[in-house]
């Protein structure tokens, strides 16, 4: 052993630039990666010991009606004795501030001894806990969020109209985690005492108020457990039961998925790194392939040769995963910082010990698995072959290279599985991958074909950059692969942002976009208000009937029978699934389509049902809420309004573009039916200066309370907001396979030059200028920058287009300058790197090297 | 007196494609120790393959291989790295020294698979032997032809093997440092006793040897 660690150490010391450039290289791909996880890992540890502070219980009921006093002592018959229950609710309502500014708010009223974990952090009481007797249930006072303070114009102790009630602001709220059913609010919180939520006369039939009841239970029983039999036990799906760890896995729903999005594009930066350590591997052990024969000479065993490479790489993998740990300390707190918005507690992620021990065990043994090609030649070594004029002893065989590739190719998809819950989604990023760098090899040998063949008749340096790309296929098609896949990534994350943000209108976009966006309209209002808003030259325009329904059966299957599916998923996917097929749903009915919307496939439903006819109504269904109920067009589903229950026909699917706020819904129906049905009205308000906006808002809250009013382009921005803050952790993600391209450029442009090293001398005897040479490796280079950083444009660019035409409601505009300035960097960083790569060869004196050979 | 080497009617072929070629056949040989043999050959004669039965790198189809007393065909591969360690230095024409260790550690490299303690200043000595102390630091690229090819010496002779294979020793370098170089391979052979087996394509330097055959058609024979 002791040979074997000296011999290794003796190869790392004397092999100083090759060990420096594989731990870089190892270090950039581990650094992404490892950041995730121990970002994840913290998640995880937080979400679970807080989840309890999230539900503000151990367990609780919601449902978007009352829920009824059977259903209630069903649920407190099958809690364990001792159990105490509270009420909240909580609504989006208009509230007014003293100066008759007015913004949308979620409004939480809490019974006394809310919640039963957690607190509340005030800017004047400090914290407040459910046991703390507080005035807010004595008296009409509430407590809001800072933010409103200057949306409203309002501060301490002023007044503020919700509804028909008049409340005073009695504290601010710094901090609260109770009631987080899901990851971020659109809206800020207002926290009143139940006891005066009457007096607002907000709760009108129609209004989308949700009733939760909370339940602590006594010491010792499983929430979980008694959440599955509650949910057996109430029949209507309406009624959802919630155990604390439910609503903790919920909230951070939306930061474990966009999290393991960034693992697995890490996994990208991984996966280039891997290629280049491997690339730069290989060249070091061929170049070795005659020391281990004179090695073996000596008296050493293969094994020995073998376990000396493999202690270097263990070596090489430490010093790989140190500064990888190091900046890991910098980055996991950043990250954190830039994605707390996604999750409703505090989180200070930190590294962990486990994700160190993870560096360390994916450096060394990811180094092996990479090495495992080039240490099979020594297997195969012939050292007898020394005897011969024959300089080398190494033996090649792509077959076997390729086989023993293998176990390192099952390695990186197993960590792709560890890095993404899904499995579904870990599947699919490494068959895409895997597939797309096969096409990729493929389209890039067909390249080279057609390169050698164009440039055949041009002048000597494009004839030998074009030659010297061509019959170097192994390093032209990983440098290719490297750039292009960098690329791919660099601009398709922008190229997504830059789309939203042309189609929500921010950056001086269309423009299409409402301005004001009304729902809670009641029926008995509406004549009223629509003539008064066209004395104001502002007619309210898509007026839309909303309606509430349920899904009573599909496809003569009772519903009931369906409902195994209400529990959170880890798959996004099975969890859009689940959340279409256990709510109730919102429809309408109309005979036209609006600009949003599409038939697919089917056709427009009648004008006007026959109410003496036996046929089903026609219905008109979202493209994606009928796949998750797995209906097309000619199913049945029998839907209930207002207690009725309608036999319907899907005539036709329909894609929406949910992004124009265009009064869309997921059923429409033909008219004829729901007209006598209860119901609401949604409309909105289009081309409004800003000034007219918030008189219009202001004017709409003082003469209808009960209307909620959503500032689209608020919304809009706020959404952006959230989405750049993605862009930029995806970005970071995608920049660090852009260095690790460029470290394998490099480390390419290196091995190339020192394995042309005798041709590159003997043109220099022949009569190469140093310019010759130099413009000959740029033209090489430059050839392989440029054509893998366009293909990488044109992969992300119609991979964009795909993705937006099957995925997001075809939002797609095409970024120019974004681009251009891709291929613009990549080409001169790829030009500088080989320039330094190649630099100290190609001023070497010729005779230097014949000197040295002969 | 125990022979060092006895080689018994050992046959070699090889396949090129479908064409079989018989490098060596019924040839036998038998050194005594501290003699010195030199092998003459035309290319392609099979001297190359003769050498790498004599270091346990081949086995031969037929025939036995005796190395000091001991079968190569009975060794399994580990033993045979082991008995190489012990029992043989090599001297290739090319030199073969590992390109990132020092001159000092290329000679270093055999003591160190035998495990011996202080390597380190054995092989110093042996590089002060080929007269080479003053670049014990230096990298074979660093060298001479000559020089290389006397830390290739060095790192022959320092384990004390008792036999040395020599492959063309001076036909890289040019008349003078080769010389130079075979004086200093037979001295240091003769001071330490060690049988030397030459293959060599110079005639004169193989009349240095105690005895001198010639490798045609797969057999040895005495040259006049």
């Amino acid at each position: 052993m002791g040979f074997v660690i000296r011999n290794a150490w003796r190869e790392i010391r004397n092999n100083r630039p090759f060990c420096l450039f594989y731990v870089i290289n190892l270090s950039l791909g581990l650094i992404g990666f490892i950041s995730v996880d121990s970002f994840k890992f913290s998640l995880e540890d937080k979400v679970v010991g807080e989840s309890k502070q999230l539900l503000g219980a151990d367990l609780a009921l919601r449902a978007r009606r009352i829920i009824s006093n059977e259903e209630l002592t069903l649920a407190r018959e099958a809690l364990p004795q001792g159990t105490k229950e509270i009420e909240a609710v909580d609504f989006f309502s208009m509230v007014a501030g003293p100066t008759g500014s007015s913004r949308l708010v979620k409004i939480i009223a809490i019974d006394q001894g809310f919640p039963f974990y957690g607190k509340f952090i005030t800017s004047l009481a400090g914290e407040i806990t459910g046991q703390d007797h507080s005035l807010l249930h004595d008296k009409p006072l509430v407590w809001i969020y800072p933010e409103l303070r200057s949306q409203l114009e309002i501060d301490l102790g002023e007044e503020l109209k919700i509804g028909e009630k008049i409340f005073r602001v009695s504290d601010l709220i710094k901090d609260e985690t109770a009631l987080s059913f899901q990851a971020a609010e659109l809206a800020p919180k207002v926290f009143i005492s139940t006891n005066f939520l009457d007096e607002t006369k907000l709760l009108k039939e129609g209004n989308t108020a949700f009733r939760n009841h909370l339940f602590l239970l006594p010491n010792g029983h499983d929430s979980n457990a008694l959440a599955a039999s509650l949910s057996n036990i109430l029949k209507s799906p309406e009624v959802r039961v919630y155990s604390h760890q439910r609503v903790g896995n919920r909230a951070s729903r939306l930061l474990r998925y966009l999290s393991d999005f960034l693992g697995l594009v890490s996994m990208v930066a991984l996966f280039l790194a891997s290629l280049g350590s491997g690339y730069l591997y290989q060249g070091f052990v061929n170049q070795r392939m005659n020391d281990v024969a004179i090695l073996v000479c000596m008296g050493s065993g293969k094994g020995t040769a073998t376990r000396t490479y493999l202690m270097q790489l263990s070596i090489l993998g430490i010093f790989a995963a140190l500064p990888t740990i190091f900046i890991c300390f910098f980055i996991i707190p950043l990250l954190s910082t830039v994605l707390s918005e996604f999750v409703p507690i505090s989180l200070e992620a930190s590294l962990q010990p486990k994700s160190m021990l993870l560096a360390l065990i994916v450096a060394i043994f990811g180094g092996w698995f990479l090495a495992l090609p080039s240490l099979w030649k020594i297997r195969l070594l012939r050292p007898a072959e020394l005897f011969r004029e024959s300089t080398s002893a190494g033996n090649r065989s792509l077959k076997s290279s390729l086989l023993f590739a293998i176990p390192g190719i099952l390695a990186f998809w197993g960590i792709c599985l560890f890095q993404s819950n899904s499995t579904k989604l870990a599947n699919y990023f490494f068959f895409s991958l895997f597939v797309s760098v096969v096409v990729l090899y493929f389209l890039g040998i067909a390249a080279l074909w057609v390169l050698d063949r164009f440039f055949r008749k041009s002048n000597l340096n494009l004839r030998l950059a074009a030659r010297s790309l061509s019959r170097n296929r192994t390093s032209t098609v990983t440098g290719f692969l490297a750039l292009g896949t960098g690329v791919l990534l660099l601009n398709i994350i922008p190229q997504f942002q830059y789309s939203l943000r042309q189609e929500i209108g921010s950056s001086g976009g269309s423009g299409k976009l409402p301005k004001l966006f009304l729902f809670d309209l009641q029926e008995d209002h509406l004549p009223r208000l629509l003539k008064m808003l066209e004395d104001q030259g502002k007619p309210l325009q898509n007026l839309t009937p909303w309606v509430r329904g349920k899904l009573i059966s599909i496809k003569g299957q009772k519903y009931d029978e369906l409902r195994e599916t209400d529990r959170e998923y880890e798959n996004p996917r099975d969890q859009r699934r689940s959340n279409f097929r256990n709510r109730g749903f919102n429809l309408s009915y109309r005979d036209h389509l609006l600009t949003s919307e599409e038939i697919i496939s089917g056709r427009m439903v009648s004008m006007n049902y026959d109410p003496n006819s036996s046929k089903p109504v026609e219905i008109s269904m979202e493209h994606k809420y009928a796949e998750s109920l797995d209906l097309s067009v000619g199913d049945q589903i029998q839907i209930e309004v207002g207690g009725v229950p309608i036999n319907s026909q899907i005539v036709n699917l329909r894609r929406v573009k949910w992004t124009s706020f265009q009064p869309n819904f997921f059923v429409q129906m033909q008219p004829g039916v729901l007209e006598d049905a209860p119901k609401t009205f949604v409309g909105t308000l289009n081309e409004l200066s800003d000034k007219e906006k918030e008189e219009i808002q202001n004017w709409l809250v003082r003469e209808f309370p009960t209307v909620s009013i959503v500032d689209v382009e608020r919304t809009g921005r706020k959404v952006l907001e959230i989405i750049s803050q993605m862009t930029w952790a995806l970005q970071v993600m995608a920049g660090l396979s852009i260095l690790a391209g460029v470290i394998v450029l490099y480390s390419l442009a290196r091995e190339k030059a020192r394995q042309q090293r005798w041709e590159i001398n003997l043109l220099k005897v022949l009569g190469a200028s140093f310019a010759d040479l130099k413009m000959q490796v740029r033209i090489e280079f430059g050839l392989l920058a440029l054509s893998a950083s366009v293909l990488g444009i044109a992969l992300s660019m119609s991979t964009s287009y795909v993705l937006a035409e099957k995925v997001f409601d075809r939002v797609w505009s095409f970024h120019w300058s974004l681009p251009f300035g891709i291929v613009f960097g990549v080409l001169s960083m790829s030009l500088l790197v080989t320039e330094f790569a190649t630099r100290r060869i190609l001023r070497e004196k010729p005779l230097l090297l014949l000197n040295q050979n002969s | 007196m125990n022979s060092i080497i006895t080689l018994n009617k050992i046959s070699k072929t090889y396949f090129q494609g479908t064409q079989r070629i018989e490098v060596l056949y019924d040839l036998s040989l038998v050194v005594e120790p501290s003699e010195s043999v030199a092998i003459l050959g035309q290319s392609g004669t099979g001297k190359s393959t003769l050498l790498s039965i004599l270091a346990g790198l081949d086995l031969p189809d037929f025939g036995t291989v005796y190395v000091d007393q001991q079968d190569l065909s009975k060794l399994s591969q580990d033993e045979l790295s082991q008995f190489r360690s012990r029992n043989l230095g090599i001297v290739f024409q090319q030199y073969h020294l590992m390109s990132n260790l020092t001159a000092l550690e290329n000679v270093g490299i055999p003591l160190e698979l035998q495990k011996v303690e202080n390597f380190d200043s054995e092989a110093r000595d042996a590089l002060k032997m080929v007269g080479l102390s003053h670049r014990i630091a230096h990298f074979p690229a660093q060298l001479s032809g000559g020089e290389c090819q006397r830390v290739a010496i060095a790192r022959a002779i320092v384990g004390e093997p008792k036999l040395i294979l020599a492959d063309e020793p001076s036909g890289n370098l040019d008349d003078k440092t080769g010389r130079e170089v075979m004086e200093l391979l037979f001295r240091l052979c003769r001071e330490r006793k060690q049988t030397l087996i030459l293959v060599t394509h110079n005639h004169d330097l193989a009349h240095t040897c105690d005895r001198t055959l010639v490798l045609k058609d797969g057999r040895l024979s005495l040259k006049n």
